[in-house]
C-alpha cells in the first residue's frame, strides 16, 4: 500500500488534528514517526549549520551570512522529509523528484558561493546525519518505534543519496556551463 | 535564516519577562554568531556580540554579561588569551565562560585561570545542549 504524504504546508498543523486525520490508519507508523522528526526541524537546520560551519570552504568564508550558509537547506529538509515519509518512491515520485529539484538548486548556488563540489556532497552528508540525529533523540527512548528503524534507514538512504547527486550534478552543470562562457 | 515563526523551545524552562539573562558571544564567523543570537534571544535571552576577538574583554567589561559563549579559534585573538584577559579583571572574573571550539583542546594543555565557572562545548555541539549549559551556569 503507497502512503503518499501531503506537501506538509497544507496540512493543519496547529493542534495536530490535521496530520492525525491523515495518519489514521496503522499504516501511518513511518510518517507519524517522520513527522516527529520534522517538529525538530530548527534544532536539525541549527545543528546542521554548526557542523558545516566547521568545514575549510566555510571557515575560509568567515563573513558568510546565516542566510548565505543555510541557502536552501530549510526547503531541501522539508522535501526530504516529505519523500522519506512517502513510502514507495517508484510508485510515487513526485515527493523525491520535488526533493531533488530543491537539492539541485542548492547545489547550483553553491558554485555562486565559490564552494566546491566536494563541499556540497559535504552538506548533504552533514544534514543526513542531521536527521539521524533527531531520529534518534526519538526513538533511543521508545521501543515501539526502534522496529522502524530499518524501513526508515532504506528510506532516509533512498532520498538523501538521491538529493546528493542532484545537488553535486547541479554543481557540475553550472561549473561547465560557467567555463564555457 | 531559521524560521522564528516557529517557537524553538530549546531551553527546558520558560523564561519570563523581566527574567533575561544576558549572553556574550565572541565568535568570528558571521554565520555562527548569527545562530547563536537567534537562539538565545527566541530561548529568552537577551544576547549580544563582542565587536571582535580583540575587543571582547573590554565589551564584557563594559556589559558585564552572565554568561560568555568564547570561541578559541579565531584569527585576530586566541579565545585562550581573551579568558586570560577576563579573568585579570575584577568585573569579569567570575563570569561563566562556556569554551567553543572546532578542535578538541585539551583543558590539560592550557592552564585555567582562576575565576569563576568553564564549561566546554566542543563544535559542532547539539544547540539544544547549549542552551541547556547556559541555563544550569545562570540559575
Amino acid at each position: 500500500m503507497v502512503q503518499t504524504v501531503q506537501d506538509w504546508e497544507t496540512m493543519d498543523t496547529s493542534t495536530n488534528s490535521g496530520a492525525e486525520a491523515m495518519f489514521e490508519s496503522g499504516v501511518q507508523a513511518i510518517p507519524r514517526l517522520v513527522y516527529r522528526v520534522r517538529d525538530q526541524r530548527a534544532r536539525i537546520v541549527a545543528n546542521w549549520t554548526l557542523r558545516v560551519a566547521t568545514l575549510p570552504a566555510f571557515r575560509a568564508t568567515p563573513n558568510l551570512g546565516l542566510r548565505d550558509v543555510e541557502r536552501r537547506i530549510p526547503e531541501v529538509l522539508e522535501g526530504a522529509l516529505i519523500s522519506i515519509a512517502t513510502s514507495d518512491s517508484t510508485l510515487d515520485p513526485a515527493p523525491l523528484e520535488r526533493a531533488t529539484v530543491l537539492a539541485a538548486a542548492h547545489g547550483e548556488s553553491r558554485l555562486q558561493d565559490a564552494f566546491g563540489a566536494g563541499d556540497v556532497i559535504a552538506e548533504f552528508n552533514a544534514l543526513r546525519r542531521e536527521v539521524w540525529s533527531a531520529l534518534w533523540r526519538i526513538v533511543e527512548t521508545e521501543a515501539e518505534s526502534i522496529a522502524l528503524v530499518r524501513e526508515l534507514d532504506v528510506r532516509i538512504a533512498t532520498t538523501f543519496d538521491a538529493l546528493t547527486v542532484a545537488a553535486a550534478d547541479a554543481w557540475a552543470r553550472a561549473a561547465m556551463g560557467s567555463s564555457a562562457s | 535564516m531559521i524560521n522564528l515563526e516557529e517557537r524553538m523551545t530549546f531551553a527546558d524552562q520558560e523564561r519570563t519577562m523581566g527574567d533575561a539573562t544576558s549572553v556574550l558571544i565572541v565568535e568570528d564567523q558571521h554565520a555562527i554568531a548569527e545562530l547563536l543570537l537567534d537562539v538565545l534571544v527566541d530561548a529568552g535571552y537577551e544576547a549580544s556580540r563582542a565587536p571582535s576577538a580583540s575587543e571582547a574583554a573590554t565589551f564584557a567589561r563594559d556589559t558585564a554579561p552572565d554568561v560568555i559563549l568564547l570561541d578559541v579559534m579565531m584569527p585576530d585573538r586566541s579565545g585562550w588569551d581573551v579568558l586570560d584577559e577576563l579573568r585579570a579583571e575584577p568585573v569579569t572574573r567570575d563570569i561563566p565562560v562556556i569554551i567553543t571550539s572546532a578542535v578538541y583542546d585539551r583543558p590539560g594543555l592550557h592552564s585555567m585561570p582562576p575565576g569563576g565557572p568553564i564549561r566546554f562545548a566542543a563544535k559542532p555541539f547539539d544547540i539544544a545542549d547549549l542552551i541547556e549549559t547556559v541555563a544550569d551556569l545562570t540559575t
